[in-house]
């Protein structure tokens, strides 16, 4: 058996954005992030709200809901600054700022949105800090949730 | 887009902003554990490790370095349990199982929207595991944290009860965590230093240590120890063993 040169290996392909794929229940959600308004899911039984969306009322069990805008302010709850992505494609991003805000929307429910924090430096983050929501396009089906200080 | 180090990072962040808990604390379970691996010999890590090689560490996911997070392992583990009386003929000293419980953090399907992220669901199993067993966290001789990262063993400390919530920190401090402590943890090294089977060692571990077969990270005398474990995310069991008479 004769031996071939071995070839060179072939670069890795760039890798591609991880993006979310909209389901029955999320629809309406992403459909509010293309349009810059945050929706959110309340049970059209108790009347409670959910978030992220989902089909049953993890509270009354109920199967009915409805969506509605929401106020698109909030205070940081915690974050972290990854360094080392999950994904590869935010290999070039890194570090960045993931933080975990209280939404104004949530009353005894709180209502959470993790998405990265842009425009602010690591020593100025504490909880409590006031941001709001920014809508970053990423193609027409999906637009990405980003935070700003308020 | 999420693994478990960076949710586990905002909880750990949360803890150091309520609290004052620091890298310091952190580094010194990774350190404590580490020694505790080198005794144990059967390990993965077996180079000691300092303070200032765990703050030297590459960043993972802040707070979190590469010496706060476990190992990602192939293995196998597997526990034989018997009846009591049955297993007293065999040949093995006989360990009995006190008190067991599980419990589940609110909104298990989303560590984000718990009310309150620091929340395991240890907080609703130890009760239960301590008062099945009828002892306290006074009679506990060595205990076999579940350590995914090095936070999740501070807030475990808290919950089992050594300590107030927010003294998880310091409480690690001073060799109270390490073999001739108040309270040895993680005596083969854990999830940080020995291998990822999944918690499963920890229970072996337990076990050895109340049949007094642990070699040099042996607990002198210990008599009752406890072991937690997770599931996904935050599912908190508990397991208190005893040795028997």
């Amino acid at each position: 058996m004769s031996t071939a040169p071995a070839a060179a290996p072939a670069p890795a392909p760039a890798p591609e954005r991880p993006l979310p794929v909209p389901t029955r229940e999320s629809q309406p959600f992403w459909d509010g992030m293309r349009e810059g308004r945050f929706m959110l899911q309340h049970c059209a039984a108790c009347g409670k709200v959910r978030h992220y969306p989902r089909p049953v009322c993890p509270h009354c069990f109920s199967m009915d809901s409805e969506f509605r805008e929401a106020p698109q302010g909030g205070k940081i709850h915690a974050w972290t600054v990854c360094h080392h992505p999950f994904n590869f494609f935010f290999k070039a991003a890194a570090p960045y700022i993931v933080a975990l805000v209280d939404m104004d929307a949530g009353g005894d429910v709180p209502v959470r949105v993790n998405a990265p924090l842009r425009g602010v430096a690591e020593a100025d983050l504490e909880i409590g800090k006031r941001v709001r929501l920014g809508f970053e396009p990423v193609n027409k089906e999906v637009t990405l949730p980003f935070f700003v200080a308020e | 887009m999420f693994a478990p180090a960076q949710l586990y990072a905002q909880g750990a962040r949360r803890h150091m902003e309520l609290y004052g808990t620091t890298a310091r604390h952190f580094a010194e379970v990774a350190v404590v554990t580490r020694r505790h691996a080198i005794l144990n010999g059967n390990v993965v890590m077996n180079k000691p490790l300092t303070v200032e090689e765990h703050h030297a560490s590459r960043m993972i996911s802040d707070p979190f370095r590469l010496f706060d997070c476990s190992l990602e392992s192939d293995g196998g583990a597997a526990i034989v349990i018997s009846r009591a009386e049955r297993a007293r003929d065999l040949k093995n000293p006989l360990v009995t199982i006190l008190g067991v419980a599980e419990g589940h953090p609110e909104s298990p399907a989303s560590i984000a929207q718990r009310p309150d992220l620091l929340e395991f669901g240890l907080v609703k199993s130890a009760p239960r595991a301590y008062e099945m067993a009828g002892v306290g966290p006074k009679d506990i001789d060595v205990a076999e944290i579940y350590d995914c990262f090095t936070f999740t063993v501070i807030r475990q400390l808290e919950i089992l009860g050594f300590c107030k919530t927010g003294e998880g920190g310091p409480f690690v401090m001073d060799g109270r965590i390490g073999l001739g402590g108040a309270l040895p943890i993680n005596t083969h090294g854990g999830l940080l230093s020995q291998g990822h089977v999944v918690g499963l060692n920890h229970v072996i571990e337990l076990t050895r240590q109340l049949r007094r077969e642990a070699g040099k990270a042996q607990v002198k005398d210990a008599e009752v120890g406890l072991v937690t474990g997770y599931g996904d995310m935050g599912d908190g069991s508990i397991a208190i063993l005893r040795r028997a008479a």
